[in-house]
């Protein structure tokens, strides 16, 4: 596989029983992209996430993660990537700094390095004002926070991010999306999924989106746009353009028809 | 908008009682519930035998003490309900899943609804059915033995019961609100698991102090009556005694202490429900903080830099991998701010003080086991300290919650973090053998050195069977577990089992090397042959080891689903 390639998917398939939650899947996302996964609740998203980081078997089918196959080279791959995955992986009975300082460890920095980096970002995520207190007594968004700084400790080139700004306030998601934003202009690959469609249109470059477990669109925002213009001449919002929510509504088949129907609401 | 008429108190309290029966009936969709339903009916069926044995004996005592003019001891009889009343939610709370009816908040509830609701749950409580049951029965009793106080009795035993439902209910409520404090939390659960471990002391403790002190007596009950006697029960007991006696006014005026107490207890109950109904939020969790400015943010430049991490060395214990130190580390970390672990640190003491404590000789005045082989104090409690491991070894991940996910997401294969683990429990349990051995040659006499080797072969021989069964249980039956939490989930089954059957096996192994090889008189030969079963056992281990990373990639999604649950 090229190594401009960050992930690769063939046939991907979970099965939870009777339930297909992924099939068949075939994603390519090139080095360097911020890349968008998305789709409607229950569509597959977190089982996809978790099965190209590892947490989750995949059925059938295999995953390649900058050219390594995950199934036989996971320290490797582990190695080089980043995840926020949806339970944080937090130990709430560390302080914020000595679980940084332990996840420096467990990927191979040495103790000056990853304290070093580990002040830093506490600094950058805004973590410095309660040091003694233990994980398990910050806020949500505080823990979302500080995940995100345990992810990209190590320097990842390829960074996982299961609803990243879900409970973060805006100040502090502006300077994440700066963060991010500057680790794909030094050539990290970031993978997230998000419900907020605005964030991903804003941020990525790229995406697909999965439904009831099938990836149902993949390319560039402009291709997106292009082949739904194409196809019906969807009508465009105010400066021409298809937002992402026009496309992802298209694709995925929903609509707002049901609201009209609820008359005693207003 | 239509307008709504919000419904009233009893339809709202009908309401949520559909709610209840809708959960349980959905509750018995699966397996699990189907199980907890029947367990639920036998522990019914256990209690009613309580409740209606019970009931006859407090019938039957009551009218026997009437009968008798022994009226003073009613108030023992109430003061066994008002224990039983209050003590019993304690023990069965965790018996099946609790239903937070604060979350009934959100709707249009009245704070009528809502403080009755909670009345209503106290009243539905086992403890509180039989202690009904039983003070019913001490009335028929009561009416039996004098009719005329049919009435009076009535008053008093009623009043008494409401005083039980408002203490206990209020006692639930305020407790609820301290132990939203993890903190709090923690320090109750040490103290309450401490208090279980002191229960353990009393019977050994009274027989240590009745043989060395000739003046000890029993009247510390008799100087505890004028106290009792202004408590709850006793003022019952006494609004009865009197009544009995033919002395209304005291009786009168002791009913009027009951329902004083009990007001009290309504008040205090109404502070705290007020505040629930008012959303109050007993959450730690802060708010974000206001944002300062950010002092280096744009120095931070996170590089694509896995190549390059491998730099000189940190904190590293000799002969173990990086990832390996760097989880014995945080082991020690977590185990600082485990009540429970803590505690586990010092049980041996705990059990020599047992030991010190226990009669010397037998009623008979034969000498005792410790008596005739004091030598083999150190060895039997370096058994306990083997036991001991059986909380952490083979359950290894119960207290990692979400931050499992972490371990199967991070390049480091599950072989280094159970070592690490392991290197641990080895530490501690070799700590506690030492202050064992401390506690024995302070308090007894110091035992042999050959016996000491001995027992330090054995431990390693136990320890190392303990890891290459454990490691493999830990990953494969995990249970998520809470610091500090009084009543929780307890481990699998299947662990348990085992680990017990290994357990017996284990000691009892030790056992016999330590009996043949004192019949034959050669100490000496109990360390070489844990030695080699220490060989056994480590082979074992090795071999646990080597497939362990494979078993974990196998066990990872029962790994991060039992263990990132919120219970």
């Amino acid at each position: 596989m090229s190594p401009d390639i960050a992930v690769r998917t063939e046939g991907l398939t979970r099965r939870f029983g009777e339930l297909v939650a992924v099939n068949n899947v075939n994603l390519t996302v090139e080095a360097g992209q911020f890349f968008g996964f998305l789709g409607p609740n229950g569509a597959g998203k977190s089982t996809m996430i978790k099965m190209l980081t590892g947490l989750l078997a995949p059925s059938s089918g295999s995953i390649n993660i900058l050219g390594l196959d995950l199934s036989t080279h996971s320290v490797e791959v582990k190695a080089n990537i980043g995840v926020v995955p949806e339970g944080l992986a937090l130990f709430g009975r560390l302080t914020a700094s000595e679980y940084l300082n332990f996840v420096g460890s467990m990927y191979g920095l040495d103790r000056a390095t990853a304290a070093q980096r580990a002040q830093e970002l506490l600094e950058f995520m805004q973590l410095t004002d309660r040091p003694k207190s233990l994980i398990t007594d910050f806020s949500h968004g505080m823990q979302k926070k500080l995940a995100l700084a345990a992810a990209v400790i190590h320097g990842p080139k390829i960074l996982f991010l299961d609803e990243p700004f879900e409970g973060v306030d805006a100040i502090a998601a502006g300077t994440l999306k700066a963060m991010l934003q500057r680790m794909i202009n030094r050539g990290a690959t970031i993978f997230l999924t998000s419900h907020v469609l605005e964030i991903v249109e804003r941020l990525c470059s790229h995406v697909a989106i999965i439904s009831k477990g099938q990836l149902v669109a993949q390319g560039s925002l402009e291709e997106l746009r292009a082949g739904i213009e194409a196809r019906q001449g969807a009508v465009a919002s105010a400066d021409g353009k298809l937002t992402l929510e026009q496309i992802f509504l298209d694709i995925v088949g929903g609509s707002r028809e049901g609201e009209r129907e609820l008359t005693w609401l207003s | 908008m239509a307008e709504l008429k919000i419904p009233g108190v009893s339809q709202q309290i009908r309401l949520v009682a559909g709610l209840r029966w809708m959960l349980f009936k959905n509750s018995l969709r699966n397996i699990k519930g189907r199980l907890e339903a029947v367990s639920s009916a036998i522990l019914w069926l256990m209690m009613s035998g309580l409740v209606f044995g019970g009931g006859i004996f407090f019938g039957i005592a009551t009218y026997y003490l009437v009968q008798n003019n022994h009226w003073a001891w009613l108030a023992g009889l109430l003061w066994i309900v008002f224990v039983f009343w209050q003590i019993y939610p304690i023990f069965a709370a965790s018996a099946g899943a609790q239903f937070d009816f604060a979350n009934l908040l959100r709707f249009p509830l009245r704070f009528s609804s809502f403080f009755i609701l909670s009345l209503v749950y106290g009243l539905f409580d086992p403890g509180a059915v039989s202690s009904i049951v039983w003070l019913f029965a001490m009335w028929i009793g009561l009416t039996l033995a004098r009719p005329a106080l049919f009435l009076w009795g009535l008053f008093v035993l009623v009043s008494f019961a409401a005083l039980n439902l408002f203490f206990s209910r209020m006692v639930f409520a305020w407790v609820e609100k301290w132990l939203a404090r993890r903190r709090t939390r923690e320090v109750l659960g040490l103290i309450f698991i401490l208090g279980m471990l002191s229960v353990q002391l009393i019977t050994p403790a009274v027989q240590h102090f009745r043989n060395n002190h000739t003046h000890f007596r029993d009247d510390w009950v008799i100087r505890l009556l004028p106290v009792a006697n202004v408590l709850p029960a006793g003022v019952a007991g006494t609004a009865l005694q009197s009544a009995l006696k033919g002395a209304f006014a005291p009786a009168a005026y002791s009913l009027l202490f009951v329902l004083l107490y009990a007001g009290a207890f309504l008040w205090l109950l109404r502070i705290r429900l007020a505040a629930q109904f008012h959303g109050e939020n007993l959450s730690e969790a802060r708010a974000p903080s206001p944002v300062a400015p950010v002092r280096g943010a744009q120095s931070v430049r996170v590089r694509p830099a896995a190549a390059s991490i491998s730099g000189a060395a940190g904190l590293r214990i000799p002969g173990l991998s990086r990832a390996a130190s760097a989880i014995v580390e945080k082991e020690v970390r977590y185990m600082f701010r485990n009540p429970i672990m803590l505690l586990n640190l010092v049980i041996p003491i705990f059990l020599v003080a047992v030991l010190i404590m226990t009669p010397r000789s037998s009623p008979h005045n034969r000498p005792d086991f410790f008596q005739r082989l004091p030598q083999m104090i150190f060895p039997i409690v370096t058994a306990y300290v083997l036991l001991f491991q059986v909380n952490w070894v083979y359950n290894a991940f119960a207290f990692e919650g979400s931050g499992i996910q972490f371990l199967i997401l991070a390049p480091v294969r599950f072989r280094d973090i159970l070592v690490g683990k392991n290197v641990f429990i080895g530490m501690v349990s070799v700590f506690e053998a030492f202050l064992t051995l401390a506690a024995v040659s302070l308090i007894f006499a110091p035992p042999p050195l050959i016996i000491v080797a001995a027992s330090f072969a054995g431990l390693l021989y136990g320890t190392l069977a303990n890891f290459a069964l454990g490691n493999i249980l830990s990953v494969c039956y995990p249970r998520r577990l809470e610091f500090g939490a009084m009543r929780q989930k307890r481990q699998a089954g299947i662990t348990v089992a085992v680990a017990l059957v290994m357990q017996a096996v284990l000691i009892g192994i030790g056992a016999i090397v330590f009996t043949v090889t004192r019949h034959l008189n050669r100490p000496a030969l109990a360390i070489v042959i844990f030695l080699i079963l220490s060989v056994v056992t480590f082979t074992a281990y090795r071999i646990s080891l080597s497939h362990i990373d494979r078993i974990a990639l196998d066990h990872r999604e029962t790994l991060s689903a039992e263990l990132c649950r919120q219970e």
